[in-house]
């Protein structure tokens, strides 16, 4: 975790409202998937950073995919390349991928499950397994991003839309439900809406398959120290809060405390 | 130059430190900001007990300002001397330690806590908004503040800064009761009571509907308070509420503060709080002044 000024080479938009930004950042940065980058907006009016998962890091190229979700990220959308933005990352803990990836012996695939904008961090994610399996949801046609990346790193990608206005009609956990039995999945992903990452939870305790989920929550300092992003999570059998944006974002869904969260 | 400073007989060797809360124990920041540069750390609110804290969501942001949440959560007084207060005593600075309560006898109880203790100074937090008992309740009438006050005088060690809410009536009365019961400083401003509503998910932000403004929107209230409560007492006044640079600091020593923290500053940059401190030495030289205490007459 640093800070440092990171040059915008490319804002471009893949959407009407999702951007992909790239951004030059210092040679020794290094990131593991599911980890994020706060983007500090110098903005009078807007204190706050605005937590970006890693979608992407090649050298010291970083890639950042964003939707415009408000006055912040509509800021964002607007800056232009050899813009200076200044940055704190990488932050937070990342998916556990040891003892998932490295043994070829082992035929079963992981599973990464997007939902939406969650779709980012698992790109990343994807470039450490052989051939995972991909399960992405968005709402409709126009707003699918990145399956052709996920086709082209060699995922067998399967898509689905809420409207059915393009491969799979139904939502993301209908899809796979509908497709997991005829494989053999060893491990889950997910990151996406936090209904979908519930679901992922329950779906996953049921097949006893260990499943790791994204978390967001409102952030202030990034770093855990103010309290600010509370994850309920189940300690030693005790509801506590922990630090979305430290001890998180990503957690095991079996420690998750789901119950009045979705 | 002279930049050192005196709190209630305890010399800091400048005037900028972290409001409570915004810089957590210090552990994270340190990675950021040389903490041997800070004139004091204050702590986030130590409770006798762990304190869980409020369900999300705890931080929304609004024009120049932010709402928060938070509801004191923290792992309690035992776990602080163990794992907090050794860390911060490798540090050449202060270590003000924020105490928080439910009731008057606990309050007292973290305060004998921190007794002997590398503590430099004490700061009761009677001024937080977002707990349904304790905090605020304490810190709004005259009466209640010189009963909690004079309690953890009792009990302590420690010079005491009595921590001052913003949602009164008259700051001076608060003021002058604090120091009436016997606290050696005062601090102010806490967070501002407020409210926010999302009009798109037809809800409130908050959870609990209410929470803490903080941020350059509340700094034009706070410098006025500080200026009023400056007037009402003799003792230290450790001004905050909105600085977000060097010349906010000077606004405020302008307006009777001894000393300055940064908080939600803080969150807009890690290493806001030294950043004060440079900017307000640059404002010294800029202007001639050789004492950091010349600024309490420039006005
Ligand atoms: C760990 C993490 C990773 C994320 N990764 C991505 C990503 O890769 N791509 C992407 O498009 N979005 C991502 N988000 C969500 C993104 O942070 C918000 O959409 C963004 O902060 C909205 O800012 P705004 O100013 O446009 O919206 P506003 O609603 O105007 O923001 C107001 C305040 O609320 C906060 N806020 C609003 N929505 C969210 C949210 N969903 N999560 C956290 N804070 C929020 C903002 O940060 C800001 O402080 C991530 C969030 C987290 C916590
Ligand atoms: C996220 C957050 C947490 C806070 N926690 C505490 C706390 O634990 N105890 C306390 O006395 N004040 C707390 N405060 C209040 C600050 O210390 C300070 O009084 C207030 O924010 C005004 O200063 P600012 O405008 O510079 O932020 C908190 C403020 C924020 C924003
Ligand atoms: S945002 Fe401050 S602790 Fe997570």
């Amino acid at each position: 975790m640093r800070a440092f000024d990171a040059v915008i080479l490319e804002n471009a938009k893949l959407k009407p409202v999702i951007l992909s930004m790239r951004v030059r950042v210092p040679q020794n940065i290094t990131a593991v998937p599911g980890q994020f980058a706060n983007i500090y907006l110098d903005r009078p009016d807007m204190l706050l950073p605005r937590p970006i998962s890693i979608c992407g890091l090649e050298g010291d190229t970083m890639r950042l995919i964003y939707q415009i979700a408000g006055k912040g990220t509509q800021y964002l959308s607007e800056l232009e390349r050899g813009k200076i933005l200044r940055m704190v990352a990488p932050l937070g803990n990342g998916f556990n991928i040891s003892g998932f990836s490295s043994n070829l012996a082992d035929s079963r695939k992981a599973m990464l499950i997007g939902g939406g904008i969650g779709a980012p961090p698992l790109l990343f994610l994807a470039k450490m397994f052989k051939s995972p399996l991909a399960v992405l949801g968005f709402r409709s046609a126009s707003s699918i991003i990145l399956a052709d990346e996920f086709l082209s790193l060699g995922c067998e990608t399967v898509v689905s839309t809420d409207d059915g206005s393009l491969g799979y009609k139904g939502r993301v956990m209908e899809v796979v439900r509908a497709l997991a039995p005829e494989r053999d999945i060893s491990v889950i992903y997910a990151c996406g809406p936090r209904i979908m990452l519930g679901i992922a939870a329950e779906y996953a305790r049921d097949k006893n398959i260990p499943c790791q989920v994204s978390m967001e929550e409102h952030m202030a300092c990034g770093i855990g120290a103010c309290f600010c992003c509370p994850a309920p999570v189940i300690e030693n059998s005790r509801r506590v809060y922990k630090k979305v944006c430290k001890d998180g974002p990503v957690f095991d869904a079996d420690s998750v405390a789901w119950e009045g969260l979705i | 130059m002279n930049l050192s400073v005196n709190i209630a007989g305890v010399t800091l060797k400048n005037p900028v430190m972290p409001a409570s809360g915004t810089f957590g124990n210090g552990r994270e920041y340190a990675e950021f900001v040389d903490i041997n540069r800070l004139g004091a750390v204050v702590t986030k609110s130590v409770s006798i007990k762990p304190q869980l804290g409020n369900p999300p969501c705890r931080i929304t942001e609004t024009a120049s300002g932010i709402l928060n949440s938070v509801g004191l959560q923290n792992a309690g007084v035992d776990a602080f001397l163990r794992d907090d207060l050794p860390f911060l005593k490798q540090f050449d600075t202060r270590v003000i330690v924020n105490i928080c309560g439910h009731t008057i006898d606990e309050y007292a109880a973290v305060a004998e806590a921190l007794l002997g203790t590398g503590a430099d100074l004490l700061e009761l937090n009677i001024s937080c908004p977002n707990v349904a008992e304790g905090g605020l309740s304490f810190g709004v009438d005259p009466k209640t503040v010189q009963r909690v006050v004079a309690a953890v005088k009792k009990r302590s060690g420690q010079p005491l800064i009595v921590k001052l809410s913003p949602n009164v009536t008259s700051i001076s009365e608060i003021a002058a009761a604090a120091e009436s019961a016997g606290a050696d400083a005062i601090s102010l401003i806490n967070t501002l009571l407020g409210m926010k509503i999302d009009i798109k998910r037809r809800k409130f932000a908050l959870p609990r509907k209410v929470g803490g403004l903080s941020g350059p929107a509340i700094k034009p209230v706070a410098v006025r308070m500080v200026y009023e409560a400056s007037r009402a007492v003799r003792i230290p006044i450790i001004g905050m509420g909105g600085i977000m640079t060097g010349e906010d600091a000077v606004e405020m020593m302008m307006a009777g503060a001894s000393a300055v923290a940064v908080g939600a500053a803080n969150f807009r940059k890690l290493t806001a709080a030294a950043d004060v401190l440079d900017e307000l030495i640059v404002f010294m030289n800029e202007n001639g002044l050789n004492d950091i205490t010349e600024l309490s007459v420039m006005l």
